[in-house]
């Protein structure tokens, strides 16, 4: 049915007077707007915390790499693996991947608790048609609604592919970085050591703009969702008018 | 009595609502564009460590057998730089578009609440009785 310039459906009242007495709903949230009420809470504390976990990993680095720095370049560049400087450089390497994950999980979470605001704007909305004593009149989900699940989806995979992506870039970092800065400067032409080193810069070049790409996907969903919450909200102030009306008439 | 101009506020789509749909189109392409951008700098760099790292740094303007090595190690520092702030510009995009719609959010929220200030007395008849 179209009401109002939208695909709507009408909903039947089991229990006026259960809902009148805040007992009952009218109806409830979609499957997925249940869903996403329940999976915010865990996705945010996981992302607070892969995120707090890359700061502390990133301070020990850090304690790494001055340590490094602690000796005269002709020390630290002529012998294998200083100061651990594989480790350091295979953590350099993993380590955006992962706090990036971490931002993805919490810009999820948000997009989560956006669907769950939509949940709870259906409910409050087809609650106070019932209590008016008209006919449930809700919205069918709009274009954009359908699209925000799917894009937070494709941003979350997008994010968690960079980060194994990053891991595995971490292990040929590690060999590289494992060897004397002498030896990987002098690696020639062919040689295997050159070719990891080449690997290692020309992955990177593209791993950082992939996470981008993931957050792009995110912030799409989010933007979408908003723009599903005005619709919603719209739809509301539409049909307070369009019941006036009714009862004017 | 709901005025005429209410009913035509409610059921027109907001302007903004096209600007933020515009502004995450716009920074989902840049950023999309700097993701293919470093793909193809990805191939580059892998391109220029087959030269061993002597012959890199022994690129020299005036010399025809190196010239290239020095041009792409140029583009390749060159691109990097601008990289960045490109991808950073999209992220921008996209928070402006958001920033826009939350605006929009605002705008129904007034909306929907002086639809329930003129709605709400004639629904439930309280027009009739303080009139009378």
């Amino acid at each position: 049915m179209t009401t109002l310039g939208m695909k709507t459906v009408t909903i039947p009242v089991r229990n006026r007077e259960a809902v009148i007495a805040g007992t009952e709903n009218a109806t409830e949230m979609t499957a997925i707007q249940a869903m996403a009420t329940r999976m915010w809470r865990i996705l945010v504390p996981m992302g607070f915390m892969i995120i707090v976990i890359s700061f502390i990993i990133g301070i020990i680095n850090g304690i790494n790499i001055g340590e490094f720095f602690g000796d005269a370049k002709i020390v630290r560049e002529a012998s294998p693996n200083h100061e651990n400087f594989g480790t350091v450089q295979a953590i350099v390497t993993w380590l955006p991947g992962f706090k990036l994950f971490g931002v993805g999980l919490m810009l999820g979470g948000i997009t989560m608790i956006l669907g769950s605001i939509l949940g709870n704007l259906r409910i409050a909305g087809a609650n106070v048609q019932a209590a008016v004593g008209v006919d449930v009149i809700l919205p069918q989900t709009p274009t954009t609604g359908k699209l925000f699940p799917p894009l937070m989806f494709m941003g979350l995979m997008t994010l968690m592919a960079a980060m194994f992506i990053g891991v595995w870039l971490s292990f040929v970092s590690a060999d590289v970085y494992g060897n004397a800065i002498t030896d990987i400067n002098g690696a020639a032409a062919g040689s295997d050591l050159l070719a990891d080193t080449g690997l290692v810069h020309a992955v990177k070049a593209w791993l950082t703009p992939m996470e981008f790409l993931g957050m792009a996907f995110l912030f799409s969903a989010i933007t979408l969702a908003l723009a599903t919450i005005v619709t919603a909200l719209r739809f509301q102030a539409r049909r307070l008018v369009e019941i006036a009306e009714e009862k004017l008439s | 009595m709901v005025s005429a101009d209410l009913k035509r506020r409610v059921n027109e789509t907001p302007r903004l609502k096209r600007l933020a749909y515009g502004l995450m189109i716009t920074g989902f392409i840049i950023i999309a564009a700097s993701f293919v951008i470093g793909i193809a700098l990805g191939l580059s760099i892998a391109d220029l460590f087959e030269n061993a790292k002597s012959v890199r740094d022994a690129a020299a303007p005036d010399d025809a057998a190196t010239r290239g090595i020095l041009s792409q190690q140029g583009t390749i520092a060159a691109t990097t730089a601008w990289l960045t702030p490109l991808k950073f510009l999209g992220l921008g995009s996209f928070l402006a578009g958001i920033t826009t719609i939350l605006y929009v959010v605002i705008q129904s929220l007034k909306l929907r609440a002086e639809s329930m200030k003129v709605s709400l007395p004639i629904i439930l008849g309280v027009e009739e009785k303080s009139a009378e």
